[in-house]
C-alpha cells in the first residue's frame, strides 16, 4: 500500500469534483474505459474522487457525453511541487548537491567493528587490518575480500579465520582465534636436571626414572630424573621425563633504597583537552598547550546517533598536574619498603614454601641495604634434552 | 452452480466461471467485488451495483468506494446488510 501511495505521489494525481444530475455515471464511464479512480466519496450532491493526471485528460474528453461538469478540487504530487518551484534554481542545485553528497558519503566505510575476538585485543586486530588496507574512511570499492583476508591471516598468525561483512557504511571484521598448542605435544626426549644446589625433600615423577632419593644433597646440573631406559636385549629407549623435584635451597636477595627520594604528587589541578578525529584528521577543540609535569589519561569514543556510530571520534585527554616533591624516608619506612621488595622477589612460581627468613639491614650515609637469606622449598627440576649423538660427535 | 458445470460433472467454484461475480467481505468494514458491470446508485448509506444477471444493494454508514479498477471495486465503511 505504501509503495502504491508513493508511486501515485511521484507520478502526481488530482482530486476531482464531479457535479450534475446522476453523477454516478462518471464512475461507470471510468469503469468502462479502464480508468482507475480511488477514494470516491459523495458529499451532498457532489462526487469527489482521485484520478491520475494522465487519466484526467482522458476523462475530460469522455465526460462530454454525459453532461456532468468536472473540476479539479486540488492537485497532489511531486510534479506539481516541482512545477511550482521550477524557477528556483537554488532548490535544484541544492537537490543535486544533496544527492551527490549522499552518493559520495555512502561509498565510504565509516566505521570498522571487530567481533569474535577473545584474547586478542581489538586494537591489535585493527592495526593488522590497517596493514592490509582496511581502515575507517576507505572506499568501499577497494575492499577486496578474499585477497585481504588471506593477507591478514598471513600477517597475523594469531587468527585462524577472518571475514569482512559490509552493512551500509559499517564494516565488521569477524575473526576466529588460533587455539594455543598443547604443551604435551613436544615429544623430544629429556632428562630433569637440578637448577640449584639443595637437599631433596619431595619427589613427584610423572614419567621417567628417579636418579636421586629424598634427603640426598644435589649440586647444580646433577641428574634428577632420567628419560632413558635400557632393556635386557641391549635396546635403549628415550622419552620425555616429567615431574617436579622439591628441594630445600638457599635464596639470597640483596637490594638498597635511597633515603632521599623525589616523588611526583598530584596538585589537584586538572585540565581537559578535546580533539575531534574525522577520517584520521585531528581537529583540536582547545587553545594553548599544556606545560609542566602532567599525568595524561586518554579516552576515545565515537559520536553516535540513536542506532549508528558516526565516523567522528571524540578524543578526550585529561591532564592531572603533578608536582615534584623531595622526601626523606625514615629507617622504618625504608626497611618496610625493602621487605616488601624482598617478599615480592620470593613470590615466584618455582618457590613453593618459605621455610625461614633472615634479614640483615645496613644503614649507609644516604641509603639502606638489605640482605635477605631465605631457606625455601623450591622446584629445582629443569628439562634438558638428551643428546643421543653427542658421544659419537665427541669421538670424531 | 450453473447447469453446464453440473452437466459436465466439474466441481468448479462459481467465481471461476465466466460471467459470475466474486464477493469477499472482511468483517463488516470492507467488501471486495469482482465481476462488476456498473454502479447504479452511490450514496454514503447505500450503494447499488449491477453484477450482470443480479443487482447487489449494500447498506451501511459512511460507505466509500476506495478504489475502482477494471478488475473490481473495493468498498469500505460500516456495512450493515447486503441484498440481492
Amino acid at each position: 500500500m505504501i509503495i502504491l501511495k508513493s508511486l501515485r505521489f511521484f507520478s502526481g494525481f488530482v482530486r476531482v469534483k464531479a457535479s450534475g444530475v446522476y453523477n454516478e455515471r462518471i464512475i461507470n464511464i471510468c469503469f468502462k474505459n479502464g480508468i482507475t479512480i480511488w477514494s470516491i466519496k459523495k458529499k451532498e450532491q457532489d462526487l469527489f474522487f482521485n484520478i491520475s493526471t494522465k487519466d484526467f485528460k482522458k476523462l475530460h474528453i469522455l465526460r462530454n457525453k454525459c453532461g456532468i461538469s468536472i473540476k479539479i478540487h486540488y492537485k497532489i504530487g511531486f510534479p506539481f511541487v516541482m512545477n511550482k518551484h521550477k524557477k528556483r534554481a537554488g532548490l535544484l542545485i541544492g537537490l543535486i548537491i544533496f544527492f551527490a553528497c549522499l552518493y559520495t558519503l555512502s561509498s565510504f566505510v565509516w566505521n570498522v567493528k571487530v567481533s569474535g575476538n577473545v584474547n586478542i585485543t581489538t586494537k591489535e586486530i585493527m592495526s593488522a587490518a590497517k596493514e592490509v588496507g582496511i581502515y575507517e574512511g576507505m572506499l568501499k570499492s577497494k575492499i577486496n575480500s578474499p585477497k585481504m583476508r588471506n593477507l591478514m591471516l598471513y600477517k597475523f598468525d594469531k587468527l585462524s579465520w577472518v571475514s569482512f561483512n559490509l552493512e551500509g557504511s559499517l564494516l565488521t571484521i569477524n575473526v576466529s582465534e588460533t587455539k594455543p598448542k598443547a604443551e604435551n605435544q613436544d615429544k623430544t626426549p629429556t632428562n630433569l636436571v637440578a637448577t640449584k644446589d639443595g637437599v631433596i625433600k619431595y619427589l613427584e615423577i610423572k614419567s621417567g626414572y628417579s636418579a636421586v632419593k629424598i634427603g640426598q644433597a644435589v649440586k647444580k646440573g646433577e641428574l634428577l630424573v632420567s628419560g632413558t631406559t635400557e632393556f635386557k636385549e641391549g635396546v635403549a629407549s628415550f622419552f620425555r621425563s616429567n615431574g617436579s623435584v622439591l628441594a630445600e635451597t638457599e635464596v639470597i636477595f640483596e637490594d638498597y633504597i635511597p633515603l632521599k627520594q623525589e616523588i611526583y604528587v598530584k596538585t589537584g589541578k586538572s585540565s581537559t583537552r578535546r580533539v575531534l578525529q574525522f577520517f584520521g584528521l585531528n581537529i583540536p577543540l582547545y587553545f594553548g598547550a599544556v606545560n609542566g609535569e602532567y599525568n595524561k589519561q586518554i579516552t576515545e569514543e565515537f559520536i553516535k546517533t540513536e542506532n549508528n556510530y558516526l565516523p567522528i571520534k571524540l578524543i578526550t585527554a585529561n591532564y592531572e598536574e603533578l608536582k615534584k616533591q623531595s622526601i626523606t624516608l625514615s629507617l622504618e619506612e625504608a626497611e618496610s619498603q625493602l621487605k616488601t621488595k624482598a617478599d615480592a622477589a620470593l613470590n615466584t612460581e618455582k618457590i613453593k614454601e618459605v621455610l625461614s627468613i633472615n634479614d640483615e639491614f645496613t644503614v649507609l650515609e644516604d641509603c639502606v641495604k638489605i640482605k635477605r637469606t631465605a631457606k625455601v622449598l623450591e622446584d629445582i627440576a629443569e628439562a634438558k634434552v638428551i643428546q643421543i649423538n653427542s658421544l659419537s660427535w665427541f669421538l670424531k | 452452480m450453473s447447469k453446464t458445470n453440473k452437466k459436465l460433472g466439474f466441481d468448479l467454484p462459481p467465481s471461476a466461471l465466466i460471467g459470475e461475480s466474486k464477493i469477499t467481505i472482511n468483517s463488516n468494514k470492507e467488501i471486495i467485488i469482482e465481476g462488476l458491470r456498473n454502479v447504479l446508485e452511490y450514496e454514503q448509506e447505500k450503494i447499488k451495483l449491477n453484477l450482470g444477471n443480479k443487482t447487489l444493494l449494500i447498506l451501511g454508514t459512511n460507505l466509500t468506494i476506495n478504489s475502482l479498477t477494471i478488475n473490481g471495486v473495493v468498498i469500505t465503511g460500516i456495512i450493515n446488510s447486503l441484498e440481492f
